[in-house]
């Protein structure tokens, strides 16, 4: 069996975060790790140079050229072999796709192209990870291709049995970097004994032939480092006060790096029930929810909140120097007596909705899909002639407009050379449609707030069974508004316009006082969040911690693992019984869980796949493992111990103790 | 229903029964008569000819004005009311809101 990481990068290329390499963290990774063999596979690039010095720095272990090429938005990774005639075919054909890379992706066609011995290469497209490879650029690669590769364990053992599937490889996709903290946990074991491109590639085809442990278990994961071999689905740790849980845990997170790992520690859930966190979890829950619901308005604010509002002021110009040029006529003049003098502007406005009409009926004429029933009602004659006779409409339109435009500009020159010689003022230009659109606008948006600050459900979402209630309505006077949009400034103007339900003002004002678009368009109503249980009335502390803990099962399922460190001290057993350990059970079907518990209705009857358990010996912890119901567990060195009686004394405070109990609740039914 | 008119040669807006010569007009009755116009989809002008002359000459030239800006706003009223209706219909549908913007 041999130990493989086949996606390493060395060089940052602008794809991946920034850094520069480190030949030490390369060694370290390969020694740690106990790899056989890796390749090195950087964005778009393979560098000959550094391939050769990092072959020459590391001992026992093979290291493949290879390199991660962006096809049709996804990525490849190509590894070749590593005899020196090939390596340099490889290297010249990697010259050329940096020459054609710049351009962008490059296609399939491109891809076979440049990479003429591709049939020679193992080629891994991302199949269960992102960016995925897609159906149809999966297809045009055909046979070529080797394995696709996954993002964690549990989508390799999901994939391994899914037999209509690629064959499933999964590799740290590492950076080796100056400075790099992260581990991995990522690794492929390949049934072979020689290390040959052919006989590898041959192998990861052969999905009987590939694992993620060593012995050979499909539905196991090694963790701390290979000491401890983990189910896939639920794994409890059990331990005394002291005997490393919390530590083991930890040790779990940071192999397969925070950001993968949902991991919800002692208490955590207590704490977040106060009112303010509580609310802050809330909302993170529905924040998608209040950003689509808000979405049209927040458009909408920003549409009105540039237009300009002078109405009246300009009627009142517009009449002033019509009635100011009328009664001038007895000292008129044969310039202010010009035709054109007094003569309106056309002001001639673009249709708009010409130029869509006209796309769709290009649209009608292009689909494809459907030109059978299109064509059954209308002929492709009428549609053409129909599609002329719109675009002689359209090209007189726009003529039109360009004429009248142009006299405009004509009338306006005019006009002011004629008013230069004339004592008499002319007649402002005035442009009702333009105006009475802007009063409309204010207008309408004023009736549009008025409705959306009334109380009004928008959204109830389940969460088991808890619901989430979401709700718009007023704000309830001026702090409730800044606190809400995180304002600390005096926004006493705004609110007196506020609660005269002159919201156009309002926003013009808040605008004023110099609040941004973006903010302001949250400050006209209000979207509340409330959590209720199945009665419709607010939760208490319990249930906030249990809605807390469900809403993190919830999310867990957009990580690789969840870990949850002693639940127990916030949960009843009703709770742990009826709703806990059905929901980790589900969730197990997705992603691996690590529970640490002291309490035995959770442990005992969640019925966990492993039991992990451990001893602090003398200062040293140990870990011992071992499938539930197995009669011993085992540790790493090959030490045993014997299940039932760790799992009585931890669980039930020893047989003794758990017979009384029994005894107890016996008599106590009689 | 007749928003500009000419009688005994003199010229009248009209306006919620009442007639005001358009020489004393005021912004709100431009105000008021471009609401009217929106609102109503029967609007007539009586149009200034040889038959029916105004023969105040400052009278003339503000009638004569304000019939040329009228009738263009109720020639284009329509598509106003079309283009307001783009504007807004995203947000009156996704809020289900009870909005008519046909009338002001």
């Amino acid at each position: 069996m041999k130990k493989i990481d086949f996606h390493i990068h060395t060089i940052s290329t602008g794809i991946e975060k920034q850094g520069v390499f480190s030949m030490e963290t390369l060694l370290n990774h390969v020694n740690n790790n106990e790899l056989d063999v890796i390749a090195i596979t950087n964005h778009n690039i393979f560098d000959l140079g550094q391939y050769k010095e990092i072959v020459k720095s590391i001992k026992d272990c093979i290291v493949f050229p290879g390199i991660e090429v962006s096809v049709d938005g996804t990525h490849i990774l190509v590894i070749a072999s590593n005899s020196t005639n090939e390596i340099k075919k490889f290297n010249n054909e990697a010259k050329e796709l940096i020459k054609r890379i710049k351009l962008g992706d490059i296609t399939v066609e491109e891809f076979k192209n440049i990479f003429k011995n591709y049939k020679k290469y193992i080629i891994i497209p991302h199949y269960e990870k992102r960016p995925k490879i897609n159906e149809s650029t999966l297809q045009k690669l055909g046979n070529c291709v080797t394995a696709g590769e996954v993002k964690n364990q549990k989508g390799f053992i999901v994939t391994k049995k899914d037999l209509a599937k690629l064959v499933p490889v999964l590799f740290s996709d590492a950076r080796m970097f100056e400075d790099a903290q992260e581990s991995y946990n990522r690794y492929t074991y390949v049934d072979i004994d020689n290390i040959e491109i052919g006989i590898l590639k041959e192998a990861l085809k052969d999905r009987n032939r590939v694992h993620i442990v060593d012995n050979k278990l499909d539905d196991e994961f090694q963790v701390l480092s290979g000491r401890l071999s983990a189910s896939d689905r639920l794994n409890l740790i059990i331990g005394k006060r002291s005997s490393g849980k919390t530590y083991v845990l930890k040790q779990i997170r940071d192999e397969f790096g925070c950001e993968n790992v949902k991991f919800i520690e002692q208490f955590q859930l207590t704490k977040d029930s106060d009112e303010a966190t509580f609310q802050g979890i809330l909302r993170k829950i529905v924040e998608k929810d209040i950003l689509e619901y808000s979405k049209e308005f927040n458009n909408l604010v920003r549409k009105v909140i540039n237009i300009d509002y002078t109405c009246e002021e300009e009627i009142d110009k517009y009449i002033t120097s019509l009635y100011d040029f009328a009664n001038s006529q007895s000292r008129n003049n044969e310039f202010s007596k010009t035709r054109l003098y007094t003569e309106t502007m056309f002001n001639q406005r673009e249709d708009k909705d010409f130029a869509k009409l006209i796309d769709s009926v290009i649209y009608i004429l292009k689909n494809k899909n459907h030109k059978k029933t299109i064509y059954s009602i209308i002929s492709r004659e009428k549609i053409i002639e129909l599609l002329e006779k719109l675009l002689n409409e359209y090209l007189k339109d726009k003529t039109m407009m360009y004429i009248k435009n142009r006299t405009d500009e004509m009338i306006n020159i005019i006009q002011n050379s004629l008013q230069f010689k004339s004592s008499i003022g002319r007649i402002d230009n005035i442009d009702f449609y333009e105006l009475f659109k802007n009063y409309l606008y204010c207008e309408y948006f004023n009736e549009i707030c008025k409705q959306m600050v009334e109380e009004k459900n928008i959204k109830t979402t389940s969460i088991q069974k808890f619901k989430i209630k979401l709700s718009r309505g007023r704000f309830n006077g001026a702090e409730e508004m800044k606190h809400y949009v995180n304002i600390k400034m005096a926004i006493s103007s705004a609110m007196s316009l506020y609660n005269g339900k002159k919201f156009y003002k309002f926003i013009r004002e808040c605008v004023n006082l110099g609040i941004d678009i973006e903010t302001v368009s949250k400050m006209i109503f209000v979207i509340r969040v409330q959590a209720i249980n199945n009665n419709d009335v607010e939760l208490s502390g319990g249930e906030k911690a249990e809605f807390n803990l469900l809403a993190e099962i919830n999310d867990a399922k957009n990580y690789d693992l969840l870990i949850i460190d002693e639940p127990e001290a916030s949960f009843d057993n009703i709770f742990i019984r009826n709703d806990l350990i059905k929901l980790l059970k589900d969730l197990s079907e997705t992603i691996p869980v690590f529970i640490s518990t002291h309490n035995n209705t959770l442990g005992m009857l969640m019925k966990p796949n492993k039991i992990i358990l451990t001893i602090n010996d003398n200062g040293e912890y140990k870990v011992y493992s071992g499938d539930f119901g197995q009669k011993e567990l085992k540790s790493a060195s090959g030490d045993l111990i014997d299940s039932y009686g760790e799992v009585i004394d931890l669980m039930e405070a020893g047989e003794e103790a758990y017979k009384d109990k029994g005894d107890t609740y016996e008599s106590f039914k009689n | 229903m007749k928003v500009l008119k000419i009688e005994n040669n003199e010229g009248y807006l009209e306006l919620n029964d009442n007639s005001i010569k358009v020489t004393q007009v005021t912004k709100e009755n431009i105000f008021d008569v471009l609401k009217l116009i929106y609102n109503n989809d029967q609007i007539e002008f009586d149009e200034l000819t040889e038959d029916s002359p105004i023969n105040n000459e400052a009278q003339r030239i503000v009638y004569d004005n304000m019939y040329e800006y009228l009738t263009k706003f109720n020639e284009e009223k329509q598509k106003l009311k079309d283009e307001v209706r783009s504007e807004f219909e995203d947000v009156i549908n996704k809020y289900k809101l009870n909005i008519d913007i046909s009338h002001i």
